[in-house]
């Protein structure tokens, strides 16, 4: 199940919300911390200039993230913590 | 076994400047120190500003992560958590002989050269006479050592509002640092609502810091490069290993890293000191007319419970209260974060409730960058790749209150020297940190209070983060200044009583903590110290 990118973020999600120190979650953070000390993808860390556009795609995002969150405390449920 | 005149324990805040008041004086100092260093990420870190490396530098991950990956925090925020790979040698070895056993105090202790200081923000503050009467500290010539404290090392603020609480009586001071325009937008506001926020008793001014904005010796001006955390570019930042180094030059003044003071004892005119060398374990032995000892409140207790034989009496000790509030501001979406800023504390703002600069509350504002971005994704309740966009989209309107209450003593708050078989020195410090129903609930009186003044200030808290006691690496009082001859205190001059030539330079005698920072007075005390060894025959 974690192979997939949608299911790795949901359940991420979910662990956020029910068992934030988890080891899933543990590995993700290593990973990102990973590449933000990386020069090839500072770009990603670094504040976004503010648009209209951005704010938007901000609020879009959050309804996913929403989604998100919710198909992850399903997954949880469904097949255990 | 050799034989000086003045020996310093350590070579922190306290101990480099009393061996600098010392050595002024013509007299023949040693300091004895393990003095660790940083060996490994000092020359890789490149004097340039935080963006230009992060866009450039393939070697970043070693110093902003650590190559043992000590530099990703997970779990509870802890004791050393704001300590940085390349500032990780603070803490080293402490675990091995400064050992500790506490399940509600952790104390960050540290054997570097330049002690507990090579991690310091900076902050400078002279604290005002009802503070000073009620840590008990003698007033006498303490204005004029602030002054040659804040002299040696620079610093730099404003005459504002602020200013009754950190500048105070200080003479020569820099000029404020530039600060950016998310913190200048809440010293607007407050200058705005000052008579309302006067009233509740909330006062706001430029931080007061040990960062030069003129040059001062061999010491550079800010470069605004935003590296506070991770190098001390220029020496911009004041350090006490600045002064070791600069001690080092006298011919008055030895340096001697690799020991650890363990005890003294007294013996016909002077005083012997037992050490033991931290690289084989041997003992080894020193004597000198005067000893100074300033090796922090904690590693000075358990010398001296040592050296009287009284293992088993308990010690007061207090260590300031502090949470740190992440809050934004929804106004300053739209800006940007300069290029060139610095790390450090750039606004304060004290709480005098009573109007009357004692038992003031001390808040510094920060805005957030060279911490890394990855640090804050791992506070938000989301999936980390939402909370990393959420973040790069919040950050310019981010600012971090971190906020100290002042302390006393009290029954639930002590340390205990107990034998320790396992242990290189035959025992380790037994703590115990509880704070009374009544203290808990002020603290969280004073804590709704800053909530409201932040809000009031356009800073919307978002979470509030208490690190464990002990974490605010502000300790004072295991050996209180006291006017009865008894052991295990201090004399108000710095003696210790029951002795006839040692003294303590360090926190140890402090019996209440101002919320405001204790290293200028630090400074300043050991200086008169240092003076008082001089005069004592």
């Amino acid at each position: 199940m974690l192979r997939s990118r949608f299911a790795m973020g949901a359940i991420d999600a979910g662990l956020a919300l029910v068992k934030p120190s988890s080891t899933i979650r543990k590995r993700i953070f290593i990973m990102l911390s990973i590449l933000e000390a990386s020069p090839h993808h500072t770009g990603h860390f670094l504040p976004e200039p503010f648009k209209t556009y951005n704010l938007i795609k901000m609020v879009l995002r959050m309804i996913v993230t929403v989604f998100r969150t919710a198909s992850g405390l399903l997954l949880l449920i469904r097949y255990g913590g | 076994m050799e034989q000086v005149d003045h020996i310093v324990v350590g070579s922190g805040i306290s101990g480099a400047h009393a061996a600098q008041t010392l050595v002024e004086a013509g007299a023949k100092v040693l300091m004895l120190d393990v003095g660790n260093r940083d060996l490994k990420y000092a020359d890789m870190i490149p004097d340039l500003n935080f963006l230009e490396i992060r866009k450039n530098d393939e070697n970043q991950h070693r110093y902003f992560l650590g190559d043992d990956f000590c530099g990703i925090p997970w779990g509870s925020t802890g004791v050393g958590a704001q300590l940085t790979p390349p500032r990780a040698f603070i803490s080293k070895d402490t675990e091995m002989w400064l050992r500790m056993d506490s399940g509600d105090f952790e104390p960050l202790e540290s054997l570097a050269r330049g002690g507990l200081g090579a991690g310091w923000g900076a902050g400078c503050f002279v604290f005002s006479k009802p503070e000073l009467e009620a840590i008990g500290l003698a007033q006498e010539g303490l204005t004029d050592a602030y002054n040659i404290a804040a002299g040696r090392i620079g610093v730099s603020g404003a005459r504002d509002d602020g200013a009754r609480y950190c500048v105070d009586g200080l003479n020569d001071i820099q000029g404020p640092i530039d600060i950016d325009p998310q913190i200048a937008d809440v010293y607007s506001m407050y200058k705005r609502k000052r008579k309302r926020l006067n009233d509740r008793g909330f006062y706001v001014g430029r931080s007061s810091l040990a960062l030069l904005t003129e040059n001062l010796g061999d010491r550079r001006k800010t470069s605004y490069t935003d590296m506070e955390f991770w190098s001390d570019p220029g020496g911009s930042t004041y350090r006490a290993w600045m002064t070791v180094d600069a001690l080092s030059k006298a011919r008055n003044f030895q340096y001697r890293d690799r020991v650890l003071v363990t005890r003294f004892s007294e013996e016909g005119g002077g005083v012997t000191v037992h050490a033991v060398n931290v690289d084989n374990g041997e003992s080894v032995r020193f004597t000198c007319r005067k000893l100074i000892i300033a090796s922090g409140v904690l590693g000075t207790a358990r010398i001296a419970i040592r050296s009287f034989g009284y293992r088993k009496e308990r010690l007061p000790i207090i260590s300031n209260p502090y949470c740190y509030v992440p809050c934004v501001r929804f106004k300053m979406l739209a800006s940007t974060i300069p290029e060139s800023k610095t790390s450090l504390a750039q606004l304060y703002i004290f709480y005098d409730r009573n109007h009357d600069n004692l038992d003031v509350g001390a808040a510094s504002l920060f805005t957030y960058r060279s911490l890394l971005m990855f640090k804050l994704v791992k506070e938000v309740p989301l999936a980390q790749v939402d909370a990393l966009r959420l973040m790069r989209f919040l950050l310019p309107s981010i600012t971090i209150a971190g906020i100290f209450h002042p302390e006393r003593g009290g029954s639930g708050k002590f340390v205990e020297l107990v034998r320790d078989g396992g242990s290189p020195t035959g025992d380790r410090l037994r703590a115990s940190y509880r704070l009374s129903k009544e203290e808990q609930n002020e603290l969280r009186r004073m804590d709704r209070a800053y909530i409201g003044a932040l809000m009031r200030l356009g800073c919307l808290p978002l979470k509030i983060i208490y690190p464990a006691h002990g974490s605010s690496i502000h300790y004072g009082g295991a050996l209180p200044f006291s006017e009865r001859d008894e052991p295990l205190t201090l004399s108000p001059g710095g003696r210790m009583n029951g002795t006839r030539s040692v003294f303590v330079a360090d926190g140890s005698g402090f019996r209440y903590l101002p919320a405001k920072g204790i290293t200028l007075t630090l400074m300043a005390n050991a200086h008169l110290v240092a003076k008082r060894a001089l005069e004592n025959r």
